[in-house]
């Protein structure tokens, strides 16, 4: 039975035998702290979860088998190939009207 | 500039201008060594030891895998056109030989290779070649070898092996034609179909392999000349501009790259960046 309902029936049973004994006053800032303390010990479990979480989280990127404990790195050609592959091979040289006698000479071969 | 000096290698004759004695026998040493290594005519070179194990894995030197990588490049940046996987076509076509060898074949030619790019995997040193690939870098090695020497000269001076010229300091340059230009920076290379050219079953074979169809490529020209930041870069160009036909000149044009072309009549066009770096350092 809850309080309110206590204190009702109390006071029907005293209004029949003697003059009603007025109850303590309903303490509102005792109220008002229990919704505090409730308050706190709900954001307290929340967070508490996250952090569990969070720890779960991370404990399980570094011990479970199939998680990687290092960066990945993709399956790729080794990066000197890639280099020189992309190194641009067609690029221009300089050519100016001869202003001499031909020193060497370009030919097929 | 000193002496020019003259020695043979890769079935050419190499000049060297610039060099000091010692400078003169490491370039030296340096042909006969890629010689030794790239060539399909020396029964041991590394190059014939790789297409005889072609289909199963391969630990090449460092120096090879290198060379290829370039190839590579190379392949990749002309989209196919020069190609590092055409040895088959080579020989189908009757350069199964030293070229001074090669005479008039009554027999005709094998039947064509395309392309095998994709049965070509190299990963580090490890090399995998599909049974059916035979690998060629000629397209690479000679002009690759040409920057490598001049790199070997301290001072200014050139190195030109069979037409495949780089050049460190201006150097004045004859073309085929009679025509001469002042190459300022980087490499001149020419690749045609006048001179490597024989016949097989009576046909005329050359040894610039159309990739697509696996036999000597139908061009309209017979030269093309490329000037390139390096002498590589140049001879790669010069193919793949001869590969493309009428569409050459363009695409050199796109890169930015200078190209004189001369067809069989002895007609010749250069294209608009040839013209233009001629007009633009004409005072310089």
């Amino acid at each position: 039975m809850s309080r309110r309902k206590k204190r009702h029936t109390h006071t029907r049973h005293g209004a029949a035998t003697a003059a009603p004994v007025p109850g303590p006053p309903p303490s509102k800032p005792r109220i008002a702290a229990a919704h505090r303390r409730a308050t706190l010990a709900k954001a307290g479990t929340v967070c508490l979860a996250i952090v569990g979480f969070g720890a779960a989280f991370a404990f399980s990127r570094v011990t479970y088998a199939g998680h990687s404990k290092k960066p990945l790195h993709p399956l790729a050609a080794p990066p000197r190939y890639i280099r020189i592959v992309r190194q641009n091979l067609l690029q221009a040289g300089i050519v100016a009207p001869a202003q001499a006698p031909p020193g060497a000479a370009t030919s097929s071969s | 500039m000193s002496a020019i000096r003259r020695f043979h290698a890769m079935g050419c004759e190499v000049l060297l201008a610039g060099a000091t004695d010692d400078e003169a026998g490491k370039v030296e040493q340096l042909f006969a060594r890629r010689e030794q290594m790239f060539s399909r005519f020396v029964a041991d070179s590394e190059l014939n030891y790789v297409n005889e194990n072609a289909g199963q894995p391969t630990l090449v030197s460092a120096d090879f895998a290198a060379m290829l990588e370039l190839a590579l490049a190379a392949a990749e940046q002309t989209h196919g056109l020069v190609d590092p996987t055409l040895g088959r076509a080579l020989e189908a076509a009757g350069y199964d030989r030293d070229f001074t060898l090669l005479g008039n074949d009554p027999q005709p030619a094998g039947p064509a290779a395309t392309s095998r790019l994709r049965g070509l995997h190299l990963f580090g040193r490890a090399l995998m070649l599909s049974p059916d690939v035979r690998l060629d870098l000629n397209g690479v090695v000679k002009a690759q070898s040409v920057d490598n020497a001049l790199a070997l000269l301290a001072g200014d001076g050139y190195v030109s092996a069979g037409g495949d010229l780089a050049a460190r300091g201006e150097l004045s340059v004859g073309l085929p034609g009679g025509d001469a230009v002042q190459l300022l920076a980087g490499g001149l290379a020419t690749s045609g179909r006048d001179r490597r050219c024989w016949r097989r079953g009576g046909e005329l074979q050359h040894h610039l392999i159309d990739p697509g169809t696996g036999r000597p490529a139908c061009s309209p020209w017979e030269q093309v000349t490329v000037c390139g930041r390096s002498c590589l870069g140049a001879d790669v160009a010069a193919k793949a501009a001869f590969l493309l036909g009428r569409d050459g000149p363009d695409w050199l044009d796109a890169h930015n790259l200078p190209g004189r072309f001369r067809t069989p009549a002895g007609e010749t066009v250069a294209n608009v960046s040839w013209r233009s770096s001629l007009r633009e350092h004409a005072c310089t």
